[in-house]
């Protein structure tokens, strides 16, 4: 299948598509490479998916699956090497990709925002917080005087910090890590954007502090409507906040779906094996675990690039790569064998003889 | 049966500052327990909590400043310098980060092989024999022991740090973080890999780690730490459905969800974990526990056996559950501050 029928497939196959007013992102056709001395790496492989409006969208997968270069890939934040090398991302009415890098620049900040997984270092050491935050205002909102101030100190508010005038008046070192994460969504929110692309934003922060985060984002959600894209590597965090998942293999999105479907029907084996291999207090049968390690991207495997792993694969899998079918609606996957994944009786291919690691 | 390690009021002590500072770091504030033969005990707790303190002064890599390790009947803490070289065969310890703990210009052969020649236990010719002999059970490229790390991916490279710890054959392992920084998908093996070894070889684990879904799937008994204490030590079943001490109930709470229908109301805890340094006395937690009340700081707070076997310390909740069981109100208190005033 030609890469452009494969993007047209997608955006008619999301019941959303750009024309629909639900629907923020649309992302085309992504190709995204990593110059080598020899071959360029293609890291992002036509990449096609799309953002619903208000919703959290969790993109999963493990290190190495291009997760965070799709992240930069859409705000043009990737350095050399790494390059962009086609694909559309529309975003309300216009195609990142044609912009200039100055109308870029209104953008990022104003009506995208991106926080990290170490908030600490992605906060500036010499600057308090509170004057980075005024400077957001200033910049984005185009505020003065006192307004900045009462605006900063609501927004702190807002993201659940305590005490905003001592905070505001604070360095990042004087705050924990948790606060810091407060700090950056509160950055974030005073620009007011319309999507917040959120890169394993708890990972570094201890459980409780996870969970105080996790409900921060959830009741940005609800309270603002604010889209967030959530990056992770985690299915407890996808399962505790998103809407839709998107699950990502080697550079390709290889099943999307409403959250509880993904857990209920898992259709795609490697969603299928990623759920099964987690660890449960209830079920203390061996763990399934899939077999291989995650492939190279230099030299990815053919066809569908999950079959060396892949317990269900037969002769066609490695000569064609599969285009995505419908599940249902809003679920749809890319696997030749989908419809004997979801049929197999032993619980997510536990008991799959070739699976067994 | 004795236990493998018994590990007795165990403190260390990081004074900071100028050299007369009377400031010290409580890292770890009197932790004692006992791990028999096959037997895990998690330790379970956020960082700062002192778990990975625990690990280094339990195995001697620092000196506690009180306490004592008793491991299959002999001092660890009092041992001769001697005497710790031979013992270090009989407890070893697996990093979290395969690519930190391992020597990048050194053959996997020969890494695996030191811990066996450095005990006294063999020659270093047949450590290298052994050391093959066993990466061949380990599922493990064939060439292994002769490639760098650089040439492994995680999942081996941990295999090899797992290797390197049990090649000596000993009783207590400490598994610091094993499996986090791996991708899920291989986690699953590492864990497989750990559960099989136990099995054969009767060890006993201390398992570090603050993935509570893993710790649920592995452990025997779970001891939860905060501030440098243990505040609740009991068999897992107990800790994940009936979790005494408020700090247990908010930690077991904040664990994601196996399913995306399972979302629920969450007790949360205020703010986050008070100074290490000269901490008051009375409860560590009573600054962000919903259910302190003024005698909560009044005196430290003992351990207190609620159950055979479960140990909680909260001093409400010894005096006040019924059979285990205590549903207390939110109070409203915080220390330094008194409603009725």
């Amino acid at each position: 299948m030609s890469s452009s029928a494969a993007g047209k497939g997608i955006a008619g196959m999301d019941a959303a598509s750009t024309r629909d007013s639900s629907v923020l992102l649309d992302v085309r056709r992504l190709r995204t490479e990593f110059a080598t001395r020899a071959e360029p790496v293609r890291v992002l492989d036509g990449l096609d998916f799309t953002l619903t409006n208000h919703h959290i969208t969790g993109l999963v997968g493990e290190s190495g699956s291009g997760k965070s270069v799709t992240a930069f890939s859409l705000l043009r934040l990737l350095r050399p090497p790494g390059n962009v090398v086609s694909g559309e991302v529309w975003f309300r009415g216009r195609d990142l990709m044609s912009l200039s890098e100055k109308q870029m620049t209104a953008i990022r900040g104003r009506e995208i925002g991106m926080i990290f997984q170490q908030p600490r270092a992605s906060l500036n050491p010499v600057f308090r917080v509170g004057d980075v935050l005024n400077h957001v205002l200033r910049l984005h909102r185009g505020m003065k005087g006192d307004a900045v101030r009462r605006e900063a100190f609501r927004v702190f508010q807002e993201v659940g910090l305590p005490d905003p005038a001592r905070i505001l008046r604070s360095y990042p070192h004087e705050l924990s890590g948790g606060m810091c994460q407060r700090v950056m969504i509160a950055q974030v929110l005073a620009g007011q954007p319309k999507l917040l692309i959120a890169d394993e934003p708890t990972t570094a922060l201890d459980v409780t502090i996870q969970m105080q985060i996790v409900h921060l984002l959830r009741s940005i959600r609800d309270r603002l409507g604010l889209t967030q894209l959530l990056i992770t590597h985690d299915l407890g965090l996808v399962g505790e906040m998103c809407d839709d998942v998107l699950v990502m293999y080697a550079g390709e999105i290889v099943e999307r779906a409403p959250v509880v479907d993904l857990f209920d029907q898992p259709s795609h084996p490697y969603t299928r094996g990623l759920l099964a291999s987690r660890a449960n207090r209830k079920d203390r049968d061996r763990l399934y675990s899939i077999p291989g390690t995650v492939p190279s991207l230099v030299a990815p495997p053919t066809g569908c690039r999950f079959h060396p792993r892949c317990p269900y694969a037969r002769q066609i899998c490695s000569d064609v790569a599969p285009a995505p079918e419908h599940v249902s609606a809003n679920h749809w996957v890319r696997c030749h064998f989908w419809k004997d994944v979801v049929r197999d009786p032993t619980s997510a291919g536990r008991d799959t003889v070739a699976a067994r690691g | 049966m004795p236990p493998v390690v018994e590990v007795r009021d165990l403190r260390k002590l990081y004074r900071i500052g100028h050299a007369f500072s009377r400031d010290y770091v409580h890292a770890v504030d009197g932790v004692s327990f006992a791990i028999a033969s096959g037997e895990t005990l998690a330790l379970v707790g956020e960082s700062g909590s002192g778990k990975s303190t625990v690990a280094r002064t339990v195995l001697r890599l620092e000196a506690p400043t009180a306490g004592e390790t008793i491991l299959d009947g002999t001092s660890v803490t009092r041992a001769s310098e001697h005497a710790l070289r031979r013992m270090r065969a009989r407890m070893q310890m697996v990093f979290q980060d395969p690519y930190d703990a391992l020597n990048p210009r050194m053959r996997i052969g020969e890494q695996v092989a030191e811990p066996l020649w450095l005990s006294g236990k063999s020659s270093r010719r047949d450590a290298l024999h052994q050391a093959r002999e066993f990466l061949r059970g380990l599922h493990l490229p064939a060439d292994a022991d002769r490639r760098y790390p650089h040439q492994l991916s995680g999942g081996q490279l941990q295999r090899v740090g797992i290797a390197r710890a049990l090649v000596t054959e000993p009783s207590l392992v400490i598994l610091d973080e094993p499996t986090s920084a791996l991708d899920v998908s291989v986690q699953a093996q590492i864990i497989n890999l750990l559960v099989d070894l136990q099995a054969q070889r009767s060890l006993a684990y201390l398992f570090i780690s603050h993935d509570l879904h893993v710790v649920g799937y592995l452990a025997d008994r779970v001891a939860v730490m905060y501030l440098g204490q243990i505040i609740e030590l009991g068999p897992t079943a107990a800790i994940f459905e009936r979790p005494g001490h408020p700090y247990t109930r908010a930690l077991i709470s904040a664990a994601p969800v196996d399913h995306p229908r399972e979302r629920r109301q969450r007790i949360m805890l205020s703010g986050e974990p008070t100074s290490p340094i000269n901490p008051k006395p009375g409860c560590r937690l009573a600054t962000r526990c919903p259910f302190a009340l003024p005698r909560c700081v009044e005196r430290d707070i003992d351990l207190t056996e609620v159950l055979p076997g479960h140990t909680v310390r909260c001093r409400r909740f010894a005096e006040e559950h019924q059979d285990g069981v205590w549903n207390p109100a939110p109070t409203g208190w915080k220390p330094g501050f008194d409603p009725a005033a």
